[in-house]
């Protein structure tokens, strides 16, 4: 059966990385589903159900650690199962999904502005804030309080590897925000002497644990230590439902080539580590969303009312271990 | 005024950075004495006179390195002692002759027992995380491994210079198994060790640890993680002058650490080479007096005599680029 454009695009955009950030990934991917349901020649619901099916499988093989792109396809998949329940025809499921793809557009947008609006609220006039890495909801919030009328300070390190940080440096020099910079390793210098740090998240677990850019975690421990406030900026589609099920998060290795280069060592050398690291709950002040500034322990109940597709759950636990 | 080629040469290795904190004692030590045996000096004050000079034109240069700072202060209470008791100048350079080998024997021994304590902390079969570069560290894994203990040693590239790739050259040609990670993923590879071992820069009178920055970020999460931290340094890294209620001169981070090209003008690289681990995130010192806590030091520090005259101008030495 060959494959839908619209999900062979998708499925490549993914694999070599070149989308901007996980929202757009959820987008995308959401985007791409509704093209195969609407293109679908299927006459009979099984028929139906089984491109949705591939099309979802292809997507999860090459999916990264990423929960806004996997909670996209919960709504997705969830609207389709509720139809199903409803008895409905295939074009009644069509209209649904449509719906449901509308609906998710909409919320995605007027929940980062929330999460800037909130989060501006956080950072006083003349603050200096710490962040880590990059994140485009931070970008928000900083501009948020710019637009404000506070005066602020940045500070950043590299974040190796990729060296994301250098990035939010060229973000706030075009908003006219003042930045500083510096290597990774100075973050327990820098941070005591900022008045607050935030920070984006990959996915936040339904404990309340952070999944971050390497490094948040030690970053979250030194706030910790000098009691400066530590947020994470996160819309609610960043809480991955996978963990309910008891399940890790997926993380990826850092490679050999972002430690050593092109160098010779010998075989007892051996690379170590992951791209992310998790924050416990306890060093995080609250996470930012669009619901408003939670405590970490508060992700359970707001989970609890996140519509979850029960087949999409059924095979997350091959994808945690890359076994689909 | 001509300055001793000894002197000189000093004073350009230390310009072009080319000397490291445990190696600058020794060679600054050695240096004074050359001077001494070669001066032409008539008389006692002429001599104090001549190793003054040198001392002024060391502290011009001089990087925020403990142990030349504590030679000075060794030389320098001699020629002071010299000129009360009216000793000739004959005396004095047998006194700064006889100091000069003690120094060598000592930093000899003191290699050795260091290697020695800190072999004994690592256990049979563990992990051990350390940090950057350290002679004394190095050989000290060189002893455990030795003495045919089995362990692996986990490291990180320890920006800028990535010092920490040179330590998992160096451990892997003794046959030591190593794991190199960035320096952001301390917070993963801290957690997995037994121990943490590194060498340090400096210890300051109240027991905090000057290392090569990123130790303090290491140590907050060995504590959190109720890993001990072992702290492998000499006496001679004692900072005498931090007794004197001086801070540490760190040196900034340049920006060609952080950047290939030339930033923005608006945007500034901050940050320092060295941070500061308080005694409270350090479980011990492995030093050649034994096994002390931190916040011992003070005592230890106590035991050497400070040269007045230099006390004074060290005020103007810690604050020159402020």
């Amino acid at each position: 059966m060959s494959k839908h454009p619209a999900i062979e695009t998708v499925v490549e955009r993914i694999k070599t990385d070149v989308i901007g950030g996980a929202a757009d990934t959820a987008k995308e991917v959401v985007t791409a589903l509704v093209a195969l349901v609407q293109d679908s020649q299927a006459s009979d619901k099984e028929g139906f159900i089984g491109e949705v099916n591939a099309a979802v499988i292809d997507i999860l093989r090459v999916m990264p650690s990423l929960a806004p792109p996997i909670n996209a396809m919960h709504r997705i998949i969830g609207a389709m199962e509720e139809a199903l329940l409803k008895k409905a025809s295939v074009p009644e499921i069509k209209a649904a999904i449509k719906q449901s793809a509308d609906d998710f557009f909409t919320s995605i947008e007027g929940a980062l502005d929330r999460v800037a609006q909130y989060g501006a609220e956080k950072i006083r006039d003349g603050d200096t804030v710490f962040m880590y890495s990059m994140s485009s909801t931070v970008w928000r919030i900083l501009r948020r309080a710019k637009a404000q009328g506070k005066s602020l300070s940045v500070v950043v390190t590299e974040s190796r590897p990729a060296n994301e940080g250098l990035w939010t440096v060229t973000e706030m020099e075009k908003d006219g925000i003042p930045v500083s910079v510096s290597i990774d390793a100075c973050i327990g210098e820098l941070i005591p002497q900022c008045d607050v740090v935030f920070v984006g998240a990959d996915a936040i677990s339904s404990h309340g644990t952070a999944l971050c850019k390497v490094g948040t975690y030690p970053s979250a421990l030194v706030a910790h230590a000098h009691g400066v406030p530590f947020y994470i900026a996160a819309d609610t589609l960043k809480f991955d439902s996978s963990t309910l099920l008891g399940l890790p998060f997926r993380v990826d290795p850092i490679h050999w080539h972002e430690v050593l280069g092109d160098q010779q060592y010998s075989d007892l050398v051996k690379v170590s580590g992951y791209l992310f690291d998790e924050t416990p709950a306890n060093l995080v002040t609250a996470i930012i969303t669009e619901l408003g500034l939670l405590n970490p322990a508060a992700c359970f109940s707001v989970m609890w009312q996140m519509k979850l597709s029960q087949q999409l759950s059924a095979m997350l636990p091959a994808w945690v271990k890359n076994e689909l | 005024m001509i300055m001793h080629p000894a002197i000189c040469e000093i004073s350009e290795k230390f310009q072009a950075k080319q000397l490291h904190a445990a190696r600058s004692g020794r060679d600054v030590m050695r240096a004074f004495a050359e001077l001494s045996v070669d001066s032409r000096a008539a008389n006692t004050q002429e001599l104090c006179n001549e190793i003054e000079d040198a001392v002024d034109a060391l502290l011009e240069v001089l990087p925020a390195y403990a142990p030349p700072l504590n030679v000075m202060h060794l030389v320098m209470s001699r020629v002071e002692e010299a000129l009360v008791d009216e000793l000739s100048v004959e005396s004095l350079k047998a006194l700064i002759a006889s100091d000069a080998g003690n120094y060598q024997e000592w930093a000899e021994l003191a290699r050795e027992r260091m290697a020695c304590f800190g072999a004994e902390l690592i256990p049979e079969g563990s992990t051990v995380f350390t940090f950057t570069l350290s002679e004394t560290m190095v050989n000290t894994f060189r002893e455990a491994s030795r003495q045919g203990k089995r362990f692996r040693v986990l490291v990180t590239e320890s920006r800028p210079n990535n010092d920490g790739l040179i330590t998992a050259t160096r451990l892997t040609q003794e046959g030591v198994p190593v794991e190199i990670s960035i320096d952001a993923g301390v917070g993963e590879l801290v957690p997995q060790a037994d121990i943490m071992l590194v060498g340090a820069e400096g210890v300051m009178a109240d027991g905090s640890v000057v290392c090569k920055v990123g130790t303090y970020l290491a140590a907050l999460v060995a504590k959190a993680h109720s890993v001990p931290v072992y702290i492998i340094v000499d006496t001679m890294k004692f900072n005498l002058t931090s007794t004197l209620g001086l801070p540490m001169r760190l040196d900034p981070i340049q920006e060609k650490d952080v950047y290939d090209t030339t930033c923005n003008d608006r945007t500034r690289v901050i940050g320092y080479l060295f941070d500061q681990t308080p005694p409270e995130l350090v479980n011990a010192l492995v030093t050649e007096r034994g096994i002390l806590h931190p916040k011992d030091c003070a005592a230890l520090m106590g035991e050497t005599r400070l040269s007045s005259k230099l006390s004074e101008k060290l005020h103007a030495w810690a604050f020159r680029d402020s």
